[in-house]
């Protein structure tokens, strides 16, 4: 456990207050500004008290099995009890319509475990609920500016974002990132300071690297290692976006400019699918088309034979000639 | 149907008054312009050519106002531009993305 967990700070744009620690949660000094979310422990019975009143008229917006019998994950929606997640193995949470109360109902596990769900799931929700769109990627700090890497899971955007922070790179989010497009910019909220390594990355890291990297938190079966990693505080303005793609069998990994990217690539990049409302829509098309026109895109196609080192400091070079 | 009875349908879409629906939401790319039709969830993609024309006829009082336009912009015949024209707002139409008053 994280001797620095706190229930107070920010993260995804959202000025966080919980009754319980959560191991990667900073504050900024500034998170008074920000739209506020109230997370507070609770078991089954409040639950289901709370949910009573949604259950007829609640709509179940999706859910995933991964075999026949009960679903592992399902995400329920009432206009005005909010949305109910599921996550077997993780637990429940209710959030509420406009995002700001989360009931967490974790299973008995210890902790950075079911918060996974709360930061991975509910959290980037509520984000959007407040008015943030959400990406599906990872980011460092260089410079000043923010540096996203884009790409569907296992694409490597973690590893890459470890190796650009071991290079001194500031650490900005992990597979989740908030965008504000309601001023004139566009603005990245950094995320929680936690980073999931696989284990076929943690295996390549040397003692002083991972020692480098924060304090251990736990591991996921044999597939990840958590670490508390501390990320930048407050938010920055978006200095490129590299979309990560299946190499073509070269050795190296390519990075060309995206001059006009298509929409649907950005469309799709958003985290959040499943709950969307028509406002939710036009945000986050509103929030691409100004991507599109604002913010450097690369595309990256994955060499064979260059590996997430490698190829961090390959872009940290290419993002400070380019963007 | 005739060629000429198509030819009429045509022009009645030219010169009537063609409107966005508050439901519809159009947004540029450097690529494309996407429509979003905010009652269905849809997006439809169109390309550069006709996001342009749907930028111009949302600001005409009718489409045919803004065939000269882009015949110059593209630097080809009103003809062709209206033949495509009439093509586009028959698409568009048909996803619900315009409407025709009058």
């Amino acid at each position: 456990m994280d001797e620095r967990a706190s229930g107070c700070g920010a993260a995804f744009g959202l000025a966080i207050e919980a009754d319980f620690p959560i191991p990667g949660l900073r504050g900024s000094g500034a998170d008074a500004a920000l739209p506020s979310a109230a997370l507070k422990l609770g078991d089954e019975a409040e639950l289901q008290r709370a949910w009573r009143v949604a259950e007829s008229a609640a709509t179940r917006l999706s859910e995933e099995r991964v075999r026949a019998g009960a679903p592992g994950r399902t995400i329920d929606a009432h206009p005005e009890i909010g949305y109910r997640l599921f996550a077997r193995y993780f637990g429940s949470c209710l959030v509420s319509p406009e995002g700001s109360r989360l009931l967490c109902v974790p299973p008995p596990v210890r902790s950075w475990r079911w918060q996974r769900f709360l930061v991975g799931r509910c959290l980037p929700l509520a984000a959007m609920l407040r008015g943030y769109e959400v990406f599906h990627a990872g980011a460092v700090e260089v410079d000043g500016g923010v540096m996203a890497i884009v790409g569907p899971s296992g694409t490597g955007k973690t590893s890459l974002a470890l190796h650009l922070v071991l290079r001194g790179a500031g650490f900005f989010t992990d597979d989740v990132l908030a965008l504000d497009a309601r001023g004139d910019g566009l603005l990245a909220y950094p995320g929680f300071g936690v980073i999931n390594v696989r284990a076929t990355e943690h295996e390549r890291l040397d003692p002083h690297q991972r020692a480098a990297i924060g304090p251990l938190l736990g591991q996921t079966g044999r597939d990840k290692r958590h670490y508390a990693i501390a990320p930048v505080t407050g938010p920055r303005a978006l200095r490129a976006l590299y979309f990560l793609a299946p190499g073509d069998g070269r050795p190296l990994a390519t990075i060309a400019p995206l001059e006009a990217p298509q929409p649907r690539r950005l469309l799709t990049s958003a985290f959040i699918h499943e709950v969307r409302t028509p406002d939710h829509l036009a945000g986050l098309l509103d929030v691409c088309s100004r991507l599109s026109a604002t913010v450097p895109m690369f595309e990256v196609r994955l060499g064979e034979g260059e590996d997430a080192a490698g190829l961090a400091r390959r872009l940290r070079e290419h993002v400070e000639v380019v963007a | 149907m005739s060629d000429h009875q198509t030819d009429n349908a045509g022009d009645d879409l030219l010169d009537a008054a063609i409107r966005v629906p508050e439901h519809v939401i159009f947004r540029s790319f450097a690529s494309e312009t996407v429509a979003l039709n905010l009652e269905t969830g849809t997006f439809h993609g169109l390309n550069s050519t006709a996001g342009r024309m749907v930028e111009l006829i949302a600001r005409a009082r009718r489409a045919r106002d803004a065939v000269g336009q882009l015949a110059e912009e593209y630097g080809v015949p009103d003809e062709q531009i209206a033949a495509d024209m009439q093509n586009l707002l028959q698409v568009l139409i048909d996803r619900s993305l315009i409407e025709i008053h009058g």
